[in-house]
């Protein structure tokens, strides 16, 4: 287990590092304009980076104790990771953050109802939604996808429960390219990425242990994702939490790009619209992939990609990330609002994304204003002819 | 007091939790934390003007603070029970006024803001702000006269003020220069007989809260250049600096003494950047590089630009793993007069060299070309986990302070250096603490630091 995962101690150095320089609050440079929503929100010190580390370096050295007014404020912060992009130490503030939330949860000081149940659902269902194993499985019904393969899709709880149409454009997709995809189905457990931002370190280690275990006994060599939060798990947190990385693991968005460059699906149907593209934080700053994404895009007929205001590494978060979407609803709506905006002043008349959370906190936004919602891999799929189920798109 | 705060801002605006306030109790730099009783948010000048109304009822003391990225200690309080507040909420664009060359911006607003709502315009600000001016307010670096971006050509903030909307305390508000007759703009600042707002300008948040700032702006640049030399003596590099002070060369201007970038080298390093229309910066351009070589500097070709294309961020990655213990004293000199000082700072810390190896304690010393003077600015970093170096750099920041002033330099921030400047400036502070009781008799505004 590295120092990312464990108790604020281990931060020390992290924590020791913040120069107090203030640019995780509004460094307009380069397009950067605002660092943190949360601050935009809420306004005091302690709401954004330079706060949150003086808070934590409170903590370590004994001037005060976890309370709930504390609690609550330390359960604001998105992990967008655009404090860590713009540091000019590289203060890793959101990992910062998990190490107390890991502190508070492990002293019985956490007092979020919506937290426990996700715990509960986790605990009981292995999804955070509490739903039946069997849906789990329903967006591939027909589909006949192998149990066992060296390439595992791993479509995550929001994709396969919330989302499913992504799931399985993407396996139509690979198919039209002649790749068959491995599945667990219901044998699948959350990746464990709410546990993290929950606090709940324990569950979340355990939930990457036993999928791990399910895949390495499904003969998996390669993880695909689709998901954002899924593909951070397998890719960072889970060598970082237990050790070792018997999997290479992929974007989907990585991956189509590939298939495309090598001629292996082409996007025939004309999609005559103007797009603007928002960059999920897990995807973006903190996975580092911003371009395949676009690249789909700009090979899509039809296709007008338009930049908002804040793209790339200052793009501003749907507002759904650190289970802040849970604990402060309407908070989280609020910012998702703010996003949904920047895509109408940049004149597009359809909102793209590639994660099921930023698709879910747009969903409703998107269409008050008028803008269609569409996710990547499915619009990809719609470029290809492919027909998809379940379409649940406000378009 | 606390329902009464929350009666004047709401209650998501007002803070007394100890973690919020820990937070306020100091500022970039490394002097000693004091927590104030309670932080608000204000959100127009309306509510400020309640505020100090209500303080000045109760005899409450007031600190003011924008960003807290300065490293004087001027939003540090220096006593109990006050009230913090914190203005970078009031941060709009006012008014640009191309026609009078001015923009008019709330005090909370950061430079960055502004200089690219500016420049997408065709437009540019005179000084660009101090070091942090990507999250130093406005207001804030004013209040503390921070030295800034571009000061080699225009010298100190006030250069650029045309004037300011300031309440006092009491809440009573006023606005300064040409701006003071409400049928006028802020275009003018030396109007009505006194320069009223020269008296905030560097006035630590004593005699009032600034809420507006008119600035001066000018046409976007057309052409940008950068020299760096390399000299084998700081003599050579003081003659170098005279010469670009003399002529009027750039726009701004950086001396290296210890450390000295590797990749310039030597006993002393010159940094200029120009600005201005395309002609005019080839011609400053050759006479500056000419006037280097005379001073027996060397070229170091492609270090200029890249130095200040990452100077926001150069001194947190240089010493930002050392620190962030951070402390700073610095002020002006004549240009010819640098290294009567500098020398027995470099002797000071020669004679200390084995204990600040063993602390890996990192310090700096340098000049900024403010145009007939140069800036000494000296900062010393350390870790503030290991105590005894934080405790040793507080100890070494004093010494040198006591040092450098008993030498001449002038602050220009002053902050909590203030009792060693005081003694140096004969009947200066007495006559500053008469205007201080006429404007705040009750001593409500950041009072202990006169």
């Amino acid at each position: 287990m590295t120092r990312e995962h464990t108790g604020l101690e281990q931060y020390k150095e992290e924590i020791y590092h913040c120069f107090r320089c203030g640019f995780c609050r509004e460094l307009v440079l380069g397009g950067a304009q605002r660092i943190c929503p949360i601050r935009e929100e809420l306004g005091f010190e302690t709401t954004y980076a330079r706060g949150r580390i003086g808070v934590a370096r409170a903590l370590l050295e004994g001037k005060i104790e976890y309370s709930d007014p504390l609690v609550e404020r330390i359960y604001t912060c998105l992990g967008c990771y655009n404090c860590k992009a713009h540091c000019p130490t590289k203060v890793d503030t959101p990992s910062v953050v998990r190490g107390q939330r890991n502190e508070i949860y492990r002293q019985g000081l956490r007092r979020f109802k919506a937290l426990d149940e996700i715990d509960s659902n986790i605990e009981n269902t292995k999804n955070p939604y509490g739903l039946g194993k069997k849906m789990r499985n329903q967006w591939a019904e027909g589909l006949d996808l192998p149990r066992r393969g060296e390439l595992l899709y791993f479509p995550g709880c929001a994709t396969s429960y919330d989302r499913p149409e992504i799931a399985e454009s993407l396996v139509k997709i690979l198919r039209k390219a002649g790749i068959e995809v491995a599945y667990l189905g219901e044998e699948e457990w959350c990746c464990g990425i709410p546990e993290l931002w929950n606090g709940n370190l324990a569950t979340a280690k355990l939930l990457m242990e036993e999928n791990g275990r399910r895949m390495e006994a499904a003969g998996a060599k390669m993880i695909l994702t689709s998901c954002p939060d899924c593909y951070n798990v397998f890719q960072k947190h889970y060598p970082q939490l237990l050790g070792k990385q018997p999997f290479r693991v992929f974007h989907i968005t990585e991956f189509l790009l590939n298939l495309l460059n090598e001629g292996r699906i082409v996007f025939h149907e004309e999609i005559k619209k103007r797009v603007t593209y928002h960059d999920p934080c897990r995807l973006g700053r903190e996975a580092g992939i911003f371009e395949p994404p676009r690249e789909i895009l700009k090979k899509i007929p039809g296709i007008e990609l338009v930049e908002m205001r804040r793209n790339r590494e200052h793009s501003w978060c749907c507002g759904g990330g650190g289970v802040v979407n849970l604990v402060y609803p309407k908070m989280s709506i609020r910012i998702a609002k703010g996003r949904v905006q920047e895509a109408v002043e940049a004149e597009a008349e359809m909102l793209i994304t590639c994660c099921p959370l930023c698709y879910r906190q747009f969903y409703n936004r998107a269409w008050e204003r008028g803008l269609d919602l569409m996710e990547l891999v499915v619009l990809a799929a719609t470029a290809m002819g492919i027909e998809t189920k379940n379409l649940t798109s406000p378009s | 007091m606390y329902q009464s705060l929350v009666d004047i801002f709401g209650r998501e605006r007002v803070s007394k939790e100890e973690f919020e306030l820990l937070c306020y109790s100091r500022d970039a730099g490394s002097l000693s934390p004091q927590l104030p009783e309670y932080v608000v948010v204000p959100a127009s000048k309306e509510e400020i003007q309640r505020l100090l109304q209500l303080a000045r009822e109760e005899k409450k003391p007031v600190i003011i603070r924008g960003a807290g990225s300065s490293m004087c200690g001027a939003p540090i309080p220096l006593v109990d029970s006050s009230v913090m507040v914190d203005l970078t909420r009031m941060r709009k664009l006012v008014d640009l006024n191309e026609e009078s060359m001015s923009i008019l911006v709330e005090a909370g607003i950061t430079w960055t803001e502004v200089i690219e709502y500016l420049g997408k315009r065709g437009w540019e600000l005179g000084l660009e702000g101090p070091w942090s001016a990507p999250s130093a307010t406005v207001g804030g670096s004013i209040a503390v006269a921070a030295i800034s971006m571009g000061a080699a050509r225009y010298g100190g903030l006030g250069s650029q003020i045309l004037g300011l909307e300031v309440i006092l305390p009491g809440g009573e508000m006023i606005r300064t220069g040409s701006g003071a007759n409400p049928a006028n703009l802020m275009v003018a600042r030396d109007c009505n007989g006194i320069d009223m707002a020269g008296l905030f300008i560097g006035s630590h948040g004593t005699l009032g809260i600034i809420t507006e700032v008119s600035l001066k702006i000018f046409p976007l640049h057309e052409a940008e250049d950068f020299f760096a030399f390399s000299f084998s003596s700081l003599e050579d590099a003081i003659d170098g600096l005279h010469g670009l002070s003399k002529n009027k060369v750039p726009y701004d201007t950086r001396m290296f003494v210890s450390p000295v970038p590797e990749e310039i080298g030597g006993k002393a390093g010159i940094v200029s950047m120009l600005k201005g229309r395309k002609t005019e910066v080839m011609e400053i351009g050759q006479l500056g590089r000419e006037l280097m070589k005379t001073a027996n500097g060397k070229e170091v070709l492609g270090f200029g630009k890249t130095y200040y294309e990452g100077r926001f961020t150069a001194r947190a990655e240089a010493f930002g793993k050392a620190g962030p213990g951070w402390l700073e004293t610095a002020g002006f000199i004549p240009i010819k007069r640098y290294p009567e000082v500098a020398r027995p700072i470099l002797d000071y810390f020669a004679a200390r060299k084995a204990e600040i190896e063993r602390l890996k304690i990192k310090w700096s010393l340098g000049g900024l070309l403010e145009t007939n003077a140069v800036n000494i600015p000296m900062a010393l970093f350390c870790n503030e986990s290991n105590t005894e170096a934080w405790m040793k750099i507080q100890d070494y920041l004093w010494e040198l302070t006591e040092l450098m002033f008993g030498l001449g330099v002038s602050p220009y921030w002053i902050g909590h250096l203030n009792p060693y400047w005081k003694r140096k400036v004969g009947n200066f502070y007495q006559v500053y603490e008469r205007i201080k009781k006429t404007l705040d008799p009750d001593g409500i505004l950041n009072p202990g630091l006169l």
